[in-house]
């Protein structure tokens, strides 16, 4: 009776609470009045006694009606759990019974869920994620600007930083570093590591204290001060062993002795990027005369109620009174301000959205197929869920049972995506270009795992929810007479969406693949101007100390090259200052024959400081006069080599050979910066990215303009790497405190330039093959149920004559139609996408017809065969069979 | 000891009772009321009404259940009976109102003397 009363309850009747507990007073009362009247009393009497032994009504019946509405709550809510169980063990079975169809909604799930939640882990550690500063929001990059010269953002001099810091008040404190590297040497193997010197508002401003020691003394930062360094965790790990007792400790920076004074938390990084140790900024003497000089980073923490807004207007202000004041260095000098998150990830921003876009069409591919599979299913049971609602299943109890078990399919998919993901993640921590910040950081992160597999499981169950509804909708009596749904009429519609859909993603991505692998290898056909086979080259790096006097300088040099040219395999031996694509080298502007340029004329270039053989050996041709030979030593007449582009630019008529070229920058003594009469040009050479113009550059003489960061080229004749260890040991020979760093092949280099482009183009390239297959998988499954629903039909046709090219005719053509109208919408959205791109882009249009035209022929070469395939199947069963069959 | 009072300390007794009265077999609200007034000398319910609220106590939680039938003089009525969780009940909260009572029972008689 109980259990029956359940499932009456389960109908959604509930019988008045309050009536049934009212119904079992009365009762009491008319026993209790009965067992009076049989002991004598008056019927009326009987009556008001019983009521009175009763007591209050109201009052038990309000108690009674707490308990029992508390219980009912509870047992509805076990009954539904005890219902959506079963619902989820039902499908577990259902999917149990159909492997082929387990297996391959879970892989394509797992595959489309591991893809995304890797991306979005990324996309979290590296864009997202808040810089690990205390109130990261309230930091601030600040840049010089330069609007008129086409400098958006520049470097920051120290003069300009000490007044703005001096006067803003919309900063609680600013900072100015300078990155650089320093050979350390007497604690472990000498090591070039990137040391940042830092001005005093350096703790303010990160808002992180030292774990160990202290942080800088105001006095610290005046020039003459004793030398003191704060170590990063790793380092203090890394090179002190963790030492306890690590303040007070010497450590060799660059030849000079600084004493540790703090160790920075473990993780800590400002700026964001690896650093070995924070020293203080030295501030020059005379620093208010070099107001030219921009060579610093810059940073603020907003002041309470401070906004970027009004920030910028303050340091607006600031500035325009100093470019008044100081014309000469300052005019048209301005500032930039932008939240110092925004500044760190903005590189990386664009392809992440890009890789976000491709998981993301990817997941749409998958969530189409699974779509596909349980609508093929649904038909296939509708004789089923026909039969249940005709025995009274309510509409939403089936919809539920559908949805479950494309539920279940998600739990699983979830689980086959965590190996997905967690791979994924460490090959992106692998192959990302130099340069991601933050991206070691990556992990598989929970929160984007559970976010995808939400969107999954709406996702699906939104697919799902298409076929159920139309399942639920079925006449009854069609489907219970008409069997094993052979004659429940399929709209088709659906499934030719899914096909277009499908054939529209995976152009799309195909496209969007198409033009960044288009771009790649543009890129890697540039010329750089340079020879990069057989090359290696490697960094070295003279302390100011111990090699102070330029003469000191040019004989490590000498020596070096003799020392080198000596090792077996060498062909040539060179020594450059700014090897191109490395970022290293300055601008300056400069003056020809002591003539002062025109006013409105920026007349500058990028200098280089060359040895002798470094144009025979980078294999840079000589477009004209001659380049540097021995004979342009100190004390000899001065000679610079100038570029094609330079010739082009600041000599149009030609006359350019033994013009004297003065360079003027500041800050630094005249002899430190290249000057002489030009002896030469040669051909222009790419060296700040393959995809950038080359530029006017003045080649000085590393003779003649002794500088202690020099980098060693040598071409072999021999694999280049394997004379490594050759050239660390003619280097450890001459001073073992000179570190060896930057050790790459010049091929490496070059490789490096376009290793973002690379990596977008393979890994959208890797999602598009596979957006390919999924789709082709998807496109063939829907054709198969399609021709599967059909066979009858076409076993007819077949038997009244039809031929089976016809037949497979018909069906190719139908499936090409829905693929057709699905390629033009895709070749649409991957123009969409690739416009947006067009930043990421070199030499190649969005819409570029070759790229178009190949991968809109592939797929449908795919899609063809996906329609094909199921059809020609069809035709080989025998039509009598097929006839009697069903 | 006025009746209120005893009605105070004795009602968290009434489940135990109201149990006992079911060990017996299923039976409706009133008749749960005469066992427990035939066989116990006392005023347990000072008004029967009191018996109901105990009942569907007991029924949340699961210690009976209850179906609607016809009374022996074919009146509609609610029957109560003891679930098996109810029966382990029962036997429990006897086995520690006996204890219960000897503990005191023995603190009672030092007393006397």
């Amino acid at each position: 009776m109980t259990r029956f009363r359940r499932l009456f309850r389960l109908s959604g009747q509930e019988p008045g609470a309050e009536e049934d507990v009212a119904a079992e007073f009365e009762a009491h009362i008319q026993h209790k009045t009965e067992a009076l009247v049989r002991s004598g009393t008056a019927p009326d009497e009987a009556r008001r006694e019983a009521e009175r032994r009763f007591g209050t009504l109201a009052r038990y019946a309000a108690e009674c009606g707490v308990i029992d509405s508390a219980e009912r709550k509870e047992r509805r809510r076990r009954e539904w759990w005890a219902g959506a169980l079963q619902d989820v063990r039902l499908g577990g079975r259902a999917l149990l019974r159909a492997p082929g169809f387990t297996i391959t909604a879970v892989l394509v799930l797992g595959l489309g869920i591991g893809l995304n939640a890797t991306v979005f882990s990324v996309l979290r550690s590296v864009v997202l994620k808040p810089l690990s500063y205390p109130e990261p929001q309230e930091l601030i990059k600040v840049y010089s600007s330069n609007p008129k010269e086409g400098w958006p953002v520049f470097s920051v001099s120290p003069a300009d930083f000490y007044d703005w810091s001096k006067d803003a008040k919309s900063f609680r404190a600013m900072v100015a570093w300078n990155s650089s590297e320093a050979a350390a040497t007497g604690i472990g193997p000498a090591e070039q590591v990137p040391v940042i010197a830092v001005t005093s508002g350096f703790q303010a401003v990160s808002g992180v204290a030292p774990i160990v020691g202290r942080g800088f003394a105001t006095p610290e930062f005046d020039p003459g001060a004793p030398l003191v360094a704060i170590i990063s965790h790793d380092t203090w790990i890394g090179r002190f062993g963790r030492d306890a007792a690590v303040l007070g400790k010497r450590w060799v920076l660059d030849g000079e002795s600084y004493e540790i004074i703090g160790v920075m938390p473990e993780g800590f990084e400002f700026p964001v990027g690896k650093t070995s140790a924070w020293i203080p900024f030295h501030t020059p003497k005379d620093y208010a005369s070099q107001r030219g000089g921009h060579f610093l980073d810059a940073a603020g923490r907003l002041a309470r109620g401070a906004t970027i807004e009004s920030a910028t207007a303050e340091l607006v202000a600031l500035s325009g009174r100093i470019a008044k004041e100081f014309p000469k260095s300052s005019a048209n000098w301005t500032v930039a301000l932008r939240p110092l998150h925004e500044d760190v990830v903005e590189d990386a921003r664009p392809t992440l959205i890009l890789l976000m876009t491709g998981v993301g069409l990817l997941l749409i591919l998958a969530c189409a197929n699974v779509a596909n599979l349980v609508l093929v299913r649904a038909i296939g049971r509708s004789g089923e869920v026909a039969l249940r609602s005709a025995l009274g299943a309510g509409q939403g109890r089936l919809l539920w049972h559908g949805a479950s078990e494309v539920l279940v399919l998600v739990g699983i998919g979830a689980v086959a995506a965590i190996p997905v993901a967690v791979f994924g993640a460490s090959m992106i921590r692998r192959f990302a270009p130099d340069g991601v910040p933050r991206i070691e950081t990556v992990r598989l992160d929970a929160p984007a795992l559970l976010f995808t597999l939400g969107v999954t499981a709406l996702a699906a169950l939104l697919v799902s929810l298409a076929p159920a509804r139309r399942i639920a909708r079925i006449d009854l009596r069609t489907a219970l007479s008409g069997g094993s749904g052979r004659s429940v009429g399929t709209r088709r519609g659906l499934h030719r969406w899914l096909v277009a859909l499908e054939t529209a993603v995976a152009l799309a991505l195909l496209a969007v693949a198409g033009v960044l692998v288009k771009s790649k290898m543009r890129l890697e056909q540039v010329n750089p101007g340079f020879d990069p086979t057989s090359t290696l080259t490697a960094s070295v790096s003279l302390p100011d100390k111990t090699y102070g006097k330029s003469e000191q300088i040019v004989q490590f040099q000498n020596e070096l090259l003799r020392r080198l040219r000596a090792v077996n395999g060498v062909q040539s031996a060179a020594l450059v200052f700014g090897l191109p694509l490395t970022g290293f080298g300055y601008s300056s502007s400069f003056t020809i024959d002591s003539t002062p340029a025109p006013e409105n004329v920026s007349q500058s270039a990028q200098l280089r400081l060359a040895s002798t053989d470094y144009f025979t050996t980078q294999r840079i041709p000589i477009v004209a006069g001659r380049t540097f030979t021995t004979e342009d030593h100190r004390g000899g007449r001065p000679a610079v080599v100038i570029s094609a582009a330079a010739a082009k630019k600041f000599f149009p008529d030609g006359r350019f050979l033994g013009r004297f070229i003065r360079v003027s920058a500041q800050p630094g003594p005249d002899d430190d910066r290249p000057q002489g009469y030009v002896i030469g040009v040669v051909g222009d050479v790419r060296e700040r990215g393959l995809d950038k113009e080359p530029r006017a550059i003045i080649y000085g003489n590393t003779e003649l303009v002794p500088e202690g960061y020099l980098t060693i080229v040598l071409r072999t004749t021999v694999r280049p790497l394997s004379l490594v260890t050759e050239v660390r040991k003619a280097v450890l020979a001459m001073d073992p405190d000179i570190p060896v760093s930057e050790v790459h092949t010049m091929d490496e280099v070059v490789r490096q330039a376009s290793a973002s482009q690379r990596f977008r183009a393979g890994v959208m390239g890797f999602f598009a093959l596979l957006a390919a297959a999924l789709a082709g998988l998807g496109v063939y499954g829907v054709i198969s149920h399609i021709v599967a629903q059909r066979t009858r039909e076409m076993g007819l046709r077949r038997a009244l004559g039809a031929t089976d090219s016809q037949v497979v005719g018909e069906v190719v053509r139908a499936g090409m139609r829905d693929a057709l109208l699905g390629a033009a919408c895709g070749i649409g959205g991957g123009w969409l996408i690739a416009r947006s791109l067009s930043k990421l882009l070199y030499q190649v249009r969005p819409a570029d017809p070759a790229v178009l035209g190949l991968s809109t022929a592939l797929f449908l070469g795919v899609a063809f065969a996906a329609c094909w395939i199921p059809a020609r199947r069809a035709t080989r069963a025998d039509p009598i069979i097929v006839l009697r069959g069903q | 000891m006025t009746a209120a009072a005893s009605l105070d300390l004795l009602q968290g007794t009434l489940d135990l009772l109201v149990l006992k009265a079911l060990s017996w077999g299923s039976l409706h609200g009133y008749e749960v009321a005469t066992w427990i007034g035939e066989h116990s000398d006392l005023a347990f319910l000072v008004e029967e009404g009191a018996l109901y609220p105990a009942l569907h106590r007991l029924e949340r939680r699961g210690w009976v259940e209850s179906e609607w039938g016809l009374s022996e003089n074919n009146r509609k009525a609610k029957y109560y009976r003891l679930t098996v969780k109810g029966r382990a009940q029962l036997k429990a909260e006897v086995s520690l109102w006996e204890r219960y009572v000897s503990a005191v029972g023995k603190v009672l008689r030092t007393a006397e003397r």
